[in-house]
């Protein structure tokens, strides 16, 4: 008989990765696979729209990105000369975003560690704590679909 | 009247539309080229609410408008576009014409889906314009009427005018088309 064997294994934490970005000079974080990467921001071409923060196009050679004005919803401006673009992997498709020219940093969190949002954002995947700080990780893959826009 | 003639790709029967291209503000626009009937250089006329041009009325609004957007103020340069579909005439007021071009249907793209309201209504995709995008009008909902619109007759008795006489700085520009720029 095998003695001192719990009927549980211990259940294996898998960290996330994350880039911690800011925008306005705000911190934020974004799980590292749901980004299509960064690159530099060009002059994008604005689109009359009424989905809230989607307003303009960006084309880069033949690729062409609807852009998400995460700045406005959290009432910044990107900072930078030039800003940066970060690649959001959204579920229905990719999308571009400005932020600041600053250089993203990676690290890894585990997520339960992660305390929940007391926003009822549901693209709000909680907060995590970087360099003593509460910074809210966002989920790029459900960033602004209809059922999580804020009201501004 | 209208942007009429025919090029080369239509000669050689190619299936392409033909679209009048515009800047409004920062926003570049294609319509069709079928529904420009001509246009009209401003000048020191400045924009009215109407414009009446071989006999035929237009109620005029500038083409931001259209969509709530913030009209640009009216230069020199200002052109008015006079504009018919399926009986319906409106001016609409533009900063500048970019250039009358070709578009195969393979180079026009629909709109993300990301662009999820009235905005899918508005235009009926897009297409790359010398190194930028230019948005495709759709020509129902530019020309539809609006809600509690006035027969621009009745407006043409209350409304500042513009005539074609002498308060007109300019002649009316009639394209006739000899051989349309392609898309890229």
């Amino acid at each position: 008989m095998l003695r001192g064997q719990s009927k549980e294994a211990p259940k294996r934490v898998t960290n996330w990765s994350l880039i911690v970005l800011s925008i306005g000079g705000q911190r934020l974080a974004v799980r590292t696979e749901e980004a299509g990467g960064v690159r530099p921001w060009t002059d994008p071409m604005p689109v009359p729209s009424h989905t809230p923060f989607v307003n303009a196009l960006l084309r880069h050679d033949e690729e062409v990105l609807p852009v998400y004005d995460l700045a406005a919803r959290l009432k910044q401006q990107a900072r930078g000369t030039p800003p940066l673009c970060l690649i959001a992997k959204r579920e229905d498709g990719m999308m571009a975003v400005c932020i600041d020219g600053t250089i993203p940093t990676l690290t890894t969190i585990d997520p339960q560690t992660l305390q929940p949002s007391a926003e009822p954002a549901p693209d709000i995947l909680g907060y995590c704590v970087i360099d003593g700080e509460h910074v809210p990780l966002y989920s790029l893959a459900k960033l602004g679909l209809p059922t999580t826009i804020h009201a501004v | 009247m209208s942007l009429h003639g025919q090029s080369k790709a239509a000669a050689a029967g190619g299936a392409f539309e033909r679209l009048l291209v515009v800047a409004s503000g920062p926003v570049k626009l294609a319509l069709p080229a079928p529904i420009v009937q001509g246009m009209l250089p401003l000048g020191e006329a400045g924009i009215k609410d109407v414009a009446t041009v071989r006999g035929i009325t237009y109620r005029v609004t500038s083409l931001a408008g259209r969509w709530d957007g913030m009209p640009s103020p009216a230069t020199p340069k200002t052109l008015l576009l006079l504009c018919e579909y399926r009986g319906q005439h409106r001016g609409f007021t533009v900063d500048k014409v970019l250039g009358l071009i070709e578009v195969a249907p393979r180079q026009i793209r629909l709109l993300p889906s990301h662009f999820a309201c009235e905005e899918r209504t508005w235009f009926n995709g897009f297409f790359l314009f010398r190194g930028t995008i230019a948005l495709w009008v759709n020509p129902d909902w530019l020309l539809a009427p609006s809600k509690g619109a006035d027969a621009a007759e009745n407006l043409e008795d209350t409304a500042p005018c513009i005539t074609d006489g002498p308060c007109l700085t300019g002649d009316i520009i009639e394209l006739e088309v000899i051989d349309a720029e392609r898309a890229e």
